[in-house]
């Protein structure tokens, strides 16, 4: 009985988990680049019964014994990284990769991150730089005379420099075998891991890496109908575990009433 | 009298046990994959009672010595399916009602494991792995999609580029077999020495999509209710044996 205390009381803080994640991709509805996350649950570990007091000749041995699970538990929060909606901006360096792949960005401490926001700006030094001033990985600057900036959806970055058009160079995007495995660390960036693998740069457009569509930003890809099901469903989940505590507890009280 | 008080004391265990089922059913209520369960309870083999009578043993009748769990028994129905559109989503459906179910093959360390949970991901080195990084079985071990999208047929054959790269291994077992199924955790079953699962063959591969939970929510509130109630009454049952216990140890033979 102590057991389906414990069992409720698994199944509640997995849904409270579960609650916690939509509550945050909900607070994120309106991130760039923001991927929703998913919880996973698998079920814990299971034990014979052991019936102890019982007569010992039983009718036949049973083909296996009877196992007892021990609840639930949230295996993992993975990201769902499917496509979100692209939001035309008409800034020409506003990027959104419409398919796989993620942007490489350096932070001022010289460290590396990958992301799918794409709202970069030119700065004083003519880098590209994102909103918390990360640097994109390219091989070039902006010129300060640089105008009428085009990017194409294979990444070449092209601009007009007193009046004659030049190839400035190229944007690569970055892809790793196991995107859920990537270490999301806040701003819109996520870290390499052991368990993602080492990223792999390639042009847009080849090797299963999508194209960047130049003037838009891409939107988180919160779907609100279906998270707000997923809360409703959780709630529920969370309720019926409350209930099953509440009764096992009816039933611990009874136990202890026996003797009066 | 005494035997009574036992008798609704192994009533009580096995509703306790039976609670626990479904406390364990409830909590897996979103568990993908998961198949709910039930306790079955049989009572103890009776036995004769007789009576010792001017030297004679005369029969009274039959007895039983109460109850217990004779088996913890799965519910192998489908759960019903949710799209997902991812292409590690990948979910089982079995063609005939009443077949054994199918199940993914998976190596869980030394052992096969078997699993209806297709939420699966593609690991560092490229392969199909569950959550637990267990590595989903092919015909040629493990299943190698690499990073590029991959496409799993109705069939279970895995084409990477348009190209067919391998066909998963999907099982299944024979009736008899299927009950003694072990559940490990991580929603995974596994065999036991001497069962070999059985090449599936009714079923279709659902890539983007994704199995529920079978636990039917309603009928465990239901059930849990009855254990309540039936826990209840064994308990009163209990205080009405050691009342009357009570009146024979102290009022029987007492002088007032």
């Amino acid at each position: 009985m102590i057991g389906a205390l414990w069992r409720g009381a698994s199944g509640m803080q997995a849904q409270q988990l579960q609650v916690d994640s939509l509550a945050n991709d909900l607070a994120n509805v309106n991130t760039t680049g923001y991927k929703q996350g998913r919880a996973e649950f698998t079920d814990l570990v299971y034990r014979p019964v052991q019936e102890g007091g019982m007569p010992v000749d039983r009718p036949q041995a049973p083909a296996a014994a009877p196992a007892l699970g021990a609840g639930v538990k949230v295996a993992a929060i993975e990201k769902d990284f499917s496509q979100g909606a692209l939001v035309s901006t008409g800034d020409p360096l506003h990027l959104a990769i419409q398919g796989e792949g993620f942007f490489a960005v350096y932070g001022p401490g010289g460290e590396w991150f990958l992301t799918r926001d794409g709202n970069f700006h030119r700065d004083g030094d003519g880098y590209l730089v994102n909103a918390g001033g990360y640097f994109l990985e390219v091989p070039f600057t902006l010129p300060a005379e640089a105008e009428k900036i085009t990017i194409t959806g294979e990444g070449t970055v092209t601009a007009t420099i007193n009046g004659e058009t030049q190839v400035l160079g190229e944007i690569n995007l970055y892809n790793v075998p196991n995107p859920a495995g990537l270490e999301a660390v806040g701003d819109n960036l996520y870290r390499e891991t052991a368990a993602s693998g080492t990223a792999v740069a390639g042009r847009p457009g080849t090797a299963g890496l999508g194209t960047i569509r130049s003037g838009y930003l891409e939107a988180a890809n919160v779907d609100l109908a279906t998270t707000m099901t997923r809360m409703i469903l959780a709630q529920r989940a969370y309720e019926l575990n409350a209930r099953s505590v509440r009764v096992a507890d009816e039933m611990w009280g009874l136990a202890n009433n026996l003797r009066r | 009298m005494l035997r009574g008080l036992y008798l609704s004391a192994t009533g009580m265990v096995v509703q306790e046990l039976r609670q626990d089922v479904i406390t364990n059913n409830l909590a897996n209520a979103s568990t993908g994959g998961f198949k709910s369960e039930t306790a079955t309870i049989q009572s103890f083999p009776e036995m004769l009672l007789q009576r010792l009578e001017k030297g004679r043993a005369t029969p009274v009748g039959c007895f039983s010595p109460g109850v217990m769990v004779d088996r913890i028994h799965t519910n192998y129905a489908p759960g019903p399916l949710e799209e997902t559109g991812r292409p590690t989503d990948l979910a089982l459906l079995d063609n005939a009602a009443g077949t054994p179910p199918a199940f993914f093959a998976v190596q869980a360390g030394a052992t096969e494991a078997y699993t209806r949970s297709g939420s699966f991901q593609v690991d560092a080195g490229g392969f199909l792995v569950t959550p637990a990084g267990y590595p989903v079985q092919g015909q040629y071990g493990a299943v190698y999609v690499g990073t590029t999208n991959f496409k799993v047929d109705s069939s279970g054959q895995v084409l990477v580029n348009g190209q067919v790269v391998d066909q998963l291994r999907i099982v299944t077992f024979d009736g008899p077999t299927l009950p003694l199924l072990q559940r490990q955790g991580d929603n995974l079953f596994t065999a036991p020495q001497g069962v070999q699962p059985l090449p599936a063959a009714n079923f279709q591969v659902r890539q983007g999509w994704l199995e529920k939970a079978n636990v039917n929510v309603a009928r465990e509130m239901v059930d849990m209710l009855a254990v309540l109630r039936t826990y209840e009454a064994n308990q009163k049952a209990i205080q009405a044996a050691d009342q009357t216990l009570g009146k024979s140890v102290n009022e029987v033979g007492s002088l007032r």
